[in-house]
């Protein structure tokens, strides 16, 4: 994985350095609350209902051991012993003392981590397919370019106050688990003629006005990769609209300036500024990066993964069947540690579970976790011949839920509980949605189907492409909750369509439960997902199913 | 045919905590609108008119409700840790919601915001609304309910029902 370098240490420090001096201030009273507002956000440090709450970036959701266990170390010293991962492959700390930040921070420098950029109009934090490095279906690592863009973008001095917040993902595989058409600029690492270069997406985002990303771009050579995303955010920081924030995202732009007219003055900007030596992507550089990515001494194995399935371990058996991947390497496995089960919110580990998942991955993964969009984690490179001692140890701990990507890997935001822009409660939701559905598959081979709850339209949750998707919302300082169905983030993007009325907490777990039990009732065979079922036969006997009798009832309408 | 019961003001429809404090909210709309001997006695004792019409239909018209009155309360975080607060009299601060001052005038609940904005060591600062009942009860929009309960983590609130949270909240421990 990447290391920092004198340069890159030297900043990370100074900031941490300065945030304590501004701290400082504001406790001194030197500085008022507006002042040391936006100097806190740009540390990732939020306000929330009734705590300060601390975002830290993991570039594109790589982790050491080391930076693991010093996350460990924070929850413990300075929060209430456990971390929220995100579905930015960020971790957030809800409870973070305003004097301890300082500290918290200098902490993270010590292992080459910070929260810059993690709020705030700039480039947030990249993101990338968790199994990057290991995936069968990848062209090539993305993490080389994911990080040539963080450093492109981390301090850009341009793009530190865009109209809005930006976020880009990268992909390089058939299957996107990088939820590119969902994001400001996509990327698709591809090759033509025997050259890479990438698919440029643009203007996808969700919130309350969710869009697909449009493709602007077939090919962009590597060499003009920097430039071009310069080209784009150039072009948005100079016509996205500043006078109303929830118009000032580059999907409203470009779709507002028509995705041929966006296309025609990126290109022009592109064409005036692609031969700048600053932007050209030199390939000694992109070398120097990639040796940061090298893949682990793999050894020859052979062993299989179905093979190991056989045998009288059933619990065994159904973890390899739904949280273990086939790895590009023979003999070895990609290993998801669910992060749903009934004890703890979708996202949460504690203190004493990151040192215990360092401690696996040294044995077992070479020393690297990484975080999913789906608020899960990552083993990547686990030998197969290690898999039941993996699984044994990872029971206990609660991380060997049978789950990933089934219905009960529900994703929720941290919603009305911390979160100072929710409008609704997403965990107590997702939790009973997600112990519903745990019986349902304890009962049924459900297949994949995703459940995803967001407390408020700025969809922290992602719910417009869940396949299930739950949105919270307010009626009259209550609680209500929106059922939408059809979304997915995958290769073959769809924002869900709203089912109808917003329902009460319980009867919108009733309501999830009773959706996919239709399903289960409907469907052809176990092959037949939950978007095939639906394109089949629509969304009237779900909704039937989700309101019953009383479609229109006015009672929460 | 009775159109519409309602003996007070968890019952009402239209109210602002629509339907009740328990956590029962489309039961008890449910309730309301069946028309009961004993809903009907309640009614009746609550009514100032009963109308007959020719043709037999029975019209009650409540009394009208008594609606909460509405409050406000000057509410912050603590700078340094962010724990909610609220201005108590004096003025002082308290994180006790029950020991929050109500200004029912604006005129106080200005100045009391303003001395809060004055103060160095709290950060956000607003003005909140209550509706306090007859009884005295306090109604919250479920946000300030949730920052009222103080900082409970998540999963010990998970084991709390609808119907038990806002009551921890009225009697803090």
């Amino acid at each position: 994985m990447y290391r920092y370098d004198e340069h890159d240490r030297r900043l990370v420090r100074e900031r941490a350095l300065q945030f304590r001096d501004q701290v400082r201030r504001r406790i001194s009273g030197e500085l008022t609350e507006d002042e040391f507002r936006p100097l806190r956000l740009q540390n990732g440090l939020y306000l929330q209902l009734q705590a300060y709450m601390l975002r830290i970036a993991i570039p594109y959701g790589l982790l050491s051991t080391a930076q693991l266990r010093k996350l460990a170390h924070i929850a413990r010293t300075y929060d209430k012993g456990y971390g929220h991962f995100t579905t930015r492959q960020n971790i957030q700390f809800n409870w973070p003392e305003l004097t301890d930040v300082p500290s918290i921070l200098d902490e993270l420098a010590s292992v080459e981590m910070h929260a810059i950029q993690t709020s705030g109009n700039c480039v947030r934090n990249i993101t990338s397919d968790p199994f990057a490095g290991a995936a069968r279906d990848e062209l090539v690592d993305p993490r080389p370019l994911c990080e040539l863009l963080r450093q492109w973008s981390t301090f850009h001095p341009e793009f530190a106050f865009l109209p809005r917040k930006f976020k880009i993902a990268v992909t390089a595989a058939e299957r996107d688990r990088a939820a590119i058409a969902v994001h400001d600029i996509g990327l698709r690492i591809v090759r033509r003629d025997g050259a890479l270069g990438v698919e440029l997406w643009v203007g996808g985002g969700q919130g309350r006005t969710p869009m697909l990303a449009e493709k602007i771009r077939d090919f962009v050579p590597l060499r003009d990769l920097l430039s071009y995303c310069e080209a784009v955010l150039r072009t948005y920081n100079e016509d996205g609209r500043r006078d109303n924030k929830y118009k000032a995202r580059i999907k409203v732009l470009v779709k507002e300036t028509g995705v041929d007219e966006f296309r025609r003055r990126v290109e022009a900007e592109h064409a005036r500024i692609k031969d700048d030596p600053a932007l050209v992507l030199d390939e000694g550089e992109l070398a120097r990066i990639s040796k940061h990515f090298v893949e682990p001494p793999y050894e020859a194995r052979t062993e299989r993964i179905d093979a190991l399935a056989l045998g009288k371990d059933r619990a065994l058996a159904r973890w390899l069947k739904s949280d273990v991947l086939p790895h590009k390497k023979p003999g070895y496995a990609i290993v998801q540690l669910s992060l749903k089960n009934a004890d703890l919110p979708p996202g949460d580990v504690t203190h004493e579970q990151m040192d215990a998942i360092a401690e696996l991955a040294d044995r077992y993964a070479f020393g690297h976790v990484v975080v999913t969009h789906r608020q899960n984690l990552v083993l990547r490179d686990v030998r197969i011949v290690d898999l039941p001692a993996l699984h044994a140890a990872l029971v206990p701990l609660g991380l060997a839920t049978p789950n990933v990507g089934r219905p009960s890997d529900v994703i929720a935001c941290p919603g009305l509980d911390y979160c100072d822009l929710a409008n609704a409660r997403s965990i107590p939701v997702a939790m009973q949605i997600q112990e519903r559905l745990m019986k349902l598959e304890a009962e049924h081979e459900v297949g994949e189907l995703t459940v995803n709850v967001s407390g408020c339209i700025n969809a922290c949750g992602h719910h417009h492409v869940g396949n299930v998707g739950v949105l919270g919302i307010d009626k009259q300082g209550e609680e209500f909750y929106q059922v939408m169905l059809g979304g997915s983030s995958s290769e073959a993007p769809a924002l869900g369509k709203v089912l109808g009325r917003a329902l009460s907490p319980t009867e919108v777990v009733d309501g999830v439960e009773r959706v996919v039990a239709t399903y289960l009732r409907l469907r052809h065979d176990e092959e037949e997902t939950f978007l095939a079922a639906l394109a089949r036969l629509g969304h009237d006997p779900f909704k039937e199913a989700l309101y019953g009798a009383h479609p229109t009832s006015t009672r929460a309408a | 045919m009775v159109t519409m019961v309602s003996s007070g003001y968890e019952r009402a429809p239209w109210s602002p905590g629509k339907w009740g404090r328990d956590g029962s909210r489309g039961e008890a709309w449910v309730k309301a609108q069946r028309p009961t001997a004993r809903g009907l006695r309640a009614a009746a004792g609550a009514c100032t008119t009963i109308i007959t019409f020719p043709i037999g239909q029975l019209w009650i018209v409540p009394e009208p409700m008594s609606k909460p009155t509405l409050h406000s309360v000057v509410t912050a975080n603590r700078l340094r840790e962010g724990t909610v607060i609220y201005v108590a009299p004096g003025p002082r601060w308290t994180e006790r919601f029950d020991e929050a001052e109500l200004f029912a005038a604006a005129e106080a609940a200005d100045a009391a915001l303003a001395w809060a904005k004055g103060e160095r060591e709290v950060c956000g600062v607003y003005l909140l609304d209550v509706g306090v009942e007859a009884s005295g009860d306090k109604k919250l929009p479920q946000r300030e309910r949730l920052r009222a309960a103080g900082a409970v983590r998540v999963l010990e609130r998970l084991h709390l029902t609808a119907a038990e949270l806002p009551r921890k909240i009225a009697r803090p421990t």
